[in-house]
């Protein structure tokens, strides 16, 4: 980050101290500086814009300084607010409440510029840090739910995110769908084309899956080698079979292209459906993933490139065929 | 009064002191309105405020002669003693003409 990328927001009630800080920011090479003179405009102002530093005077008008520390800390904002106070004089009982009340360093005024800069070039290492973590943080946790080969969310993702999809759907009365599929005889193309091509045959597999289900309602795990869960919240038996029935189709009409020409390959299909009004008993998000898995393996003893289902409060009924 | 000198003691350079000097010459001048209403109404709690904003502007552009009579006013007023307040004002109205004039308002 660039000196003038960071942006400062100046909470100061006197126009002549503001426009001190604003200059002197400025003259070090400061380009995103805002400034108001009220605690609640200071607030204001970072509703509408991340300010990773905030000055502000310990007396700005209608909330004092600490009190405008303790309400940004309260608020709990994604990334970290570094609070520089201004306080006349070096009192140690005012440093010491503006230290309490959540602020991270205390200047005496009048404001000497060395120093302001000095504590804004200390303020941006803490800021850079504690971003610089955050961003690592955010990568790590959206490479700890994805499967590196598909990219679709991985095991752990699905096995933390699934009761909580069933939890919302029971407590709303929302149905909710599952379709387990598995590519057929996915271990010929492994045998006859390398692991490579079987990887490349995933990837697209997986691709296709994840491109045409709902953006940001529907989502994609990878269960296992070639077996994948689709997660449909909002959707009954029926319509989930249409979908089952429209990818059944994507795989084994459009042929995987691989280095040595295109191969074809079908998968099945297995749709369990979940309907809280309908279920007296509780069904538990293992027992609906095996009643997938139990159509799954129907769909494979029809033949393959099948898609098989039923509601899960009659999983002994005979499956439909979407 | 050299501004010049004024402008690098707090690391600016003389245009933007001239800009703040502007601004602080705004407003003292409202806020020495205040404190003359207050001291006419021998508001004290209204000295103390009035003393203590012209106090931090002027300490912040190192006009210090002001600083040190808006000082001076104000601990007084926390006192509850007002006798001074009155010939401070005028010479508070002084400082801040000749800093007008010094920014060459007519």
């Amino acid at each position: 980050m660039n000196e003038q990328d960071v942006s400062i927001l100046i909470a100061v009630d006197d126009p002549v101290e503001s426009g001190l800080l604003a200059k002197t920011l400025a003259g070090a090479g400061y380009r995103c500086i805002e400034a108001v003179t009220s605690g609640p405009g200071a607030l204001a102002a970072l509703e509408r814009e991340p300010f990773p530093i905030v000055i502000a005077s310990a007396e700005p008008a209608g909330l004092g300084g600490c009190e405008l520390c303790r309400a940004i800390r309260a608020r709990g904002a994604a990334a970290y607010v570094y609070v520089l106070i201004l306080a006349r004089g070096r009192r140690k009982a005012l440093v010491l409440k503006a230290l309490a009340a959540g602020a991270d360093a205390v200047l005496a005024r009048p404001v000497d510029p060395a120093e302001l800069s000095a504590r804004i070039a200390a303020a941006r290492r803490i800021v850079d840090l504690e971003r610089s973590l955050r961003l690592t943080n955010e990568e790590v946790r959206a490479l700890s739910i994805r499967d590196p080969l598909t990219g679709v969310f991985n095991r752990v993702y699905l096995m933390e995110r699934l009761p909580q999809e069933l939890k919302r759907s029971r407590r709303y009365g929302r149905p909710l769908s599952l379709i387990m599929c598995d590519i057929d005889h996915f271990k010929t193309v492994n045998d006859r084309h390398g692991h490579g091509a079987g990887d490349r045959v995933l990837k697209d597999f997986a691709g296709r899956l994840a491109g045409s289900i709902r953006i940001d309602i529907d989502w994609v795990a990878r269960y296992g080698g070639e077996e994948f869960l689709i997660v449909l919240p909002e959707t009954d038996l029926s319509p989930a079979g249409v979908v089952a029935e429209r990818l059944r189709r994507l795989v084994a009409e459009t042929p995987f292209g691989l280095r040595d020409g295109g191969v074809r390959i079908t998968a099945s299909f297995g749709v369990a459906s979940y309907r809280p009004a309908l279920q007296s008993g509780r069904v538990t998000f293992d027992q609906l993933m095996e009643q997938a898995d139990a159509f799954l393996y129907q769909a494979k003893r029809a033949g393959r490139n099948a898609v098989r289902g039923a509601e899960a409060r009659d999983a002994e009924a005979k499956g439909c065929t979407a | 009064m050299n501004f010049n000198e004024m402008a690098e003691t707090i690391g600016l350079d003389e245009q933007d002191f001239r800009e703040m000097a502007e601004l602080f010459v705004s407003v003292g001048a409202a806020d020495l309105d205040k404190l003359r209403e207050a001291y006419a109404a021998r508001n004290s709690q209204g000295v103390v405020m009035s003393a203590h904003s012209l106090k931090g502007a002027s300490a912040n552009l190192g006009f210090s002669d002001i600083y040190e009579i808006a000082r001076r006013v104000e601990a007084d007023a926390r006192a509850q003693k007002l006798d001074g307040a009155g010939e401070a004002i005028g010479e508070l109205e002084r400082k801040l003409a000749a800093i007008a004039a010094a920014l060459g308002h007519p």
